[in-house]
């Protein structure tokens, strides 16, 4: 448990330190501005009110959980798993008193954290941004449905980072996985609309399904229908890729 | 211990692997209310344009602007398959208290057409050997070109929202779909592209129907509410639909308008509606020919002059004359001649001298004629303003559905008819 | 007293046939153990499977007792090492790096981690990126993390690697002293001969994946000239096998 926690601290203190972790935060900022600047030129220009405030950050997370989100969340996991076998430094924490257990799932949930952090990060954004340039419509309701939509899209956006860990510890390149993982999201994107009947079987099908949790009518036999199959699938894959992680000769 | 965590590891992923397939599995058979709603309307469409024997379809249309009524149009049709019948009529309302109706009947031997500005029936007879295809009463849309690929975007863009669709069975065994959309759940784009086609729509009636007066709202326009309602009976038809959009924005004032728009499809005595043909005994009538083509009032001569541009001047050179002999059930007899002026000849060389006959069966009956080389040719007549025909010479058939007519030089197409006061 | 480490059959062949197979060895507390063979003989490859980073086809190595495949927390509790090369996250100051390392280790403070940036005469570099060090200057700062946690063990892979004149007799000199100080078990790789003989008080050498002979340093220079003789003879006796 030492180990997990010193293992975590430090994959966190490193993601920390990386240059990408500013480039999220610099286009998560652009993102919510260049968002509220559409908005505003649509309504100026067209006369539409496409957000009121509490529906802005909703805009902006449908955009956001389909790109930056995912994408960083890629580029994280690669990072944390072929970065460091190419660049040799895995043995560093490999030769710690940490199980190798110990340290895959330390660097799963700083990918974790880190899909949280830039969602609460783009959330606190988008509804300051919203409350600035929308206040005529804000209200308490709107605000719950922010925090449950933008809290619920974690999950989804995890397990397809839980696809790419796999996908880091099945291949040695971190080209080869991060084309490989934009393959599977463009392929599932695809297939989910040629296949829309089998939507269920693809984990980008479920990126919105936070939409399911600010319905009018809840429909809880569905909410938890997605929620099993994310975490039957989330388990499929943590397991998979640390059963490769552990058999990893260094 | 080492045993332990590979079992432990194969454990979990089969865990894993187990929850994740059923449940997809049971999330794909289940479906969704929008899934089954949506295979409804296809079998009510497809029902609609080929197996319900007869059936009466209703929709109404109310659009509302802070629960003013501003416009309403109810249509109310009667379609037999087997007979291939159908009779409708549409009453539209304005704010302004005028109404105005039509009413149309169509089976395979009569089109009759009356509409709200003369009390006049407009009564076609369709003569038996027309090659015009009796159009369907109803076709689904969902045969239409393009349509599954439409269906997979719609179905891409609806997303997660399709769980917004509730079904709920009757005890009759049938069903209700029901759905909301609040403003927030509306996806932005479609919300966009919806307030704006919405209120350009409204703009362009505006223009187009002077009775049709509303505030134009300026601002802040977005889509409200959405609901929905459908029933389903046990045959899996569609019953009723009905649908209400409400969209809000503010007009230049700055008051808020909440504009409504209802509408409502009605399918109802399905096998037990009975299309007739209207009792036009005593009404005021006016016959249409059916193909709009040539009648016997036609028969006459026609001439225009033959002109060419010779050193900066316009020269009449000759004339040409067409003349119909006569037109009986559709059949038409004529002459046409060019007469060409002595010392023009070569400007103007072969000019056409003969004389035709042909049964007119649809708008595009082609005629046969010898030139002066003895080549057959085809050429065309169509009916223009009062007392003047356009003849199309050369025709060039390129397949069943076009054709190019090489027109000589200075032809010109349109005769005149010839008076002699 | 128990053994520091303890290698029974321990075998891992590569595809290409080389690697090492049926290893079995023992090493005291306190020895300083020289592992010497020539270029691909199998060091690295044995060193790897004891500290965990490659699983053995067979065989199993103890530490302390502790099984390094059953229980590998515990094996490494007391062990520092430098595997292959000397490795540091080059985003990372030389402080940076070992704070991340002491984590690992409880009791391990700020003043350790000067103590072992002074021992290992980094302490000026402190706060430089480790991106910008030389050869030299990276293999202490791997050093600097091999020693942080005071260790019972040191598996040391060519410890010497890229180190200047200096270098080597700061190294050696440290060796030396953390042996006679602490009491520090060494467990040390070379093909350097030389460097071996001044330092080490065992000896086993391997030769084309096999343990050949294993026998102390004083008793080898009582019966040879020098080390270098020993080495040769031991070599060609098992060519000729």
């Amino acid at each position: 448990m030492v180990g997990f926690r010193a293992a975590f601290l430090n994959e966190t203190t490193k993601l920390m330190k990386k240059k990408k972790i500013l480039a999220a935060a610099i286009l998560s900022v652009l993102a919510v501005v260049v968002g509220q600047v559409a908005v505003t030129a649509i309504k100026h220009g067209f006369g539409l009110r496409v957000v009121g405030s509490t529906e802005f950050p909703l805009v902006v997370l449908s955009i956001f959980v389909y790109t930056i989100l995912p994408l960083f969340a890629t580029f994280v996991a690669i990072d944390m798993f072929n970065g460091e076998f190419s660049a040799n430094t895995m043995k560093i924490t490999l030769t710690r008193p940490v199980t190798r257990f110990g340290v895959y799932s330390a660097k799963v949930l700083t990918i974790a954290l880190f899909i949280a952090a830039n969602l609460f990060f783009v959330m606190g954004l988008s509804l300051l941004a919203g409350l600035m340039f929308n206040p005529s419509s804000a209200s308490m309701l709107g605000m719950l449905r922010i925090v449950l939509s933008y809290s619920s899209s974690f999950l989804p956006v995890f397990v397809f980072a839980l696809l790419v860990v796999w996908l880091c510890n099945l291949l040695r390149g971190g080209l080869a996985v991060f084309f490989l993982s934009i393959l599977v999201f463009v392929g599932f994107t695809f297939l989910d609309i040629v296949l829309s009947h089998y939507s269920s079987f693809f984990i980008t099908s479920m990126f919105d399904w936070y939409t399911l949790w600010i319905s009018e009518k809840i429909n809880a036999f569905k909410i938890m229908r997605q929620l099993l199959i994310m975490l039957g699938s989330g388990i499929m894959f943590f397991t998979a890729g640390y059963y490769l992680f552990d058999r990893k000769d260094i | 211990m080492k045993l332990s965590k590979k079992k432990m590891t194969v454990l979990s992923f089969t865990i894993g692997a187990c929850v994740f397939v059923s449940t997809a599995f049971a999330d794909v058979l289940l479906g969704s209310g929008y899934d089954s709603f949506k295979s409804s309307i296809k079998t009510t469409a497809a029902q609609m344009e080929n197996g319900l024997e007869n059936y009466t379809f209703e929709t109404l249309i109310t659009l509302k602007d802070n629960n003013q009524k501003v416009f309403q149009t109810s249509t109310y049709s009667m379609v037999d398959n087997i007979k291939q019948a159908k009779e409708h009529s549409t009453t539209s309302q304005y704010s302004n208290g005028k109404t105005t109706t039509s009413y149309g009947y169509n089976d395979q031997k009569f089109d009759i057409w009356k509409n709200g500005m003369d009390d006049k029936y407009y009564v076609t007879e369709i003569p038996e050997d027309s090659n015009r295809e009796r159009g369907k009463s109803f076709t689904n849309p969902f045969n239409e070109q393009g349509a599954p690929e439409m269906e997979k975007v719609v179905d891409a863009l609806v997303g997660n929202l399709k769980e917004n669709v509730q079904a709920e069975e009757r005890s009759d065994g049938g069903k209700i779909y029901s759905g909301t959309l609040s403003a927030t759940q509306v996806p932005a784009l479609v919300n966009a592209v919806s307030s704006f086609g919405i209120k350009q729509a409204i703009r362009d009636q505006a223009r187009a129907e002077g009775d049709f007066k509303m505030t134009e709202i300026e601002s802040d326009i977005y889509v409200k509410k959405v609901t929905g309602t459908a029933i389903e009976n046990k045959a899996g038809i569609l019953e009723n639909v009905t649908g209400d959009i409400i969209l809000s924005g503010k007009d230049k004032k700055g008051v808020e308008h909440d504009l409504a728009l209802n509408i409502v499809f009605k399918l109802s005595d399905i096998g037990s509606t009975k299309v007739t043909k209207p009792n036009l005994g005593g009404a005021n009538v006016e016959k249409v020919s059916y193909y709009g083509g040539i009648t016997s009032k036609y028969v006459g001569t026609y001439k225009n002059n033959i002109i060419i541009e010779k050193d900066g001047e316009f020269v009449k050179i000759g004339e040409r004359r067409l003349e119909i002999v006569s037109v009986e059930n559709g059949k038409i007899a004529g002459k046409f001649v060019e007469t060409v002026k002595p010392g023009f000849e070569a400007d103007y060389p072969d000019p056409y001298d003969f004389e035709f006959e042909y049964k007119q069966k649809d708008y595009n009956s082609r005629f046969t004629y010898i030139n002066s080389d003895g080549d057959q040719e085809q050429g065309q007549l169509h009916p223009s303003n009062p007392g003047k025909i356009y003849v199309d010479l050369q025709i060039e058939v390129i397949d069943e559905n076009s054709y190019r007519s090489n027109s000589r030089a200075n032809w010109d197409q349109e005769f005149n008819r010839v008076f002699e006061d | 007293m128990e053994k520091a480490i303890k290698i029974a059959g321990l075998t891992k062949i590569y595809k290409n046939g080389r690697g090492i197979s049926d290893l079995n060895l023992d090493v005291d507390q306190g020895d300083i153990f020289g592992f010497l063979g020539p270029n691909g003989a199998g060091k690295t490859t044995a060193m790897k499977m004891m500290a965990g980073l490659i699983k053995p086809d067979c065989g199993d190595v103890k530490i302390f007792g502790a099984s390094v495949l059953d229980n590998y927390v515990v094996a490494m509790k007391d062990v520092g090492c430098i595997i292959e090369t000397a490795e540091s996250y080059p985003y990372l100051t030389a402080n940076e790096n070992l704070k991340l390392y002491a984590r690992f280790y409880p009791g391990v403070d700020q003043n350790r981690i000067d103590e072992c940036l002074e021992i290992t005469g980094l302490i000026k570099y402190k706060n430089e990126k480790s991106e910008k060090f030389s050869l030299g200057m990276k293999q202490r700062l791997g050093v600097a993390a091999a020693i942080l946690s005071k260790p019972k063990l040191l598996i040391l892979d060519e410890p010497l690697n890229g180190l200047d004149v200096e270098g080597m007799l700061d190294m050696r000199a440290l060796i030396k002293r953390l042996a006679q100080e602490d009491g520090t078990t060494f467990f040390i790789s070379s093909h350097l001969i030389h460097d071996v003989e001044l330092t080490c008080t065992r000896i086993g050498v391997v030769y084309g994946g096999k343990l050949v002979n294993v026998e102390y340093t004083k008793n080898i220079l009582s019966d040879y000239a020098s080390l270098e003789n020993y080495f040769v003879s031991e070599v060609d006796r098992n060519g000729r096998v």
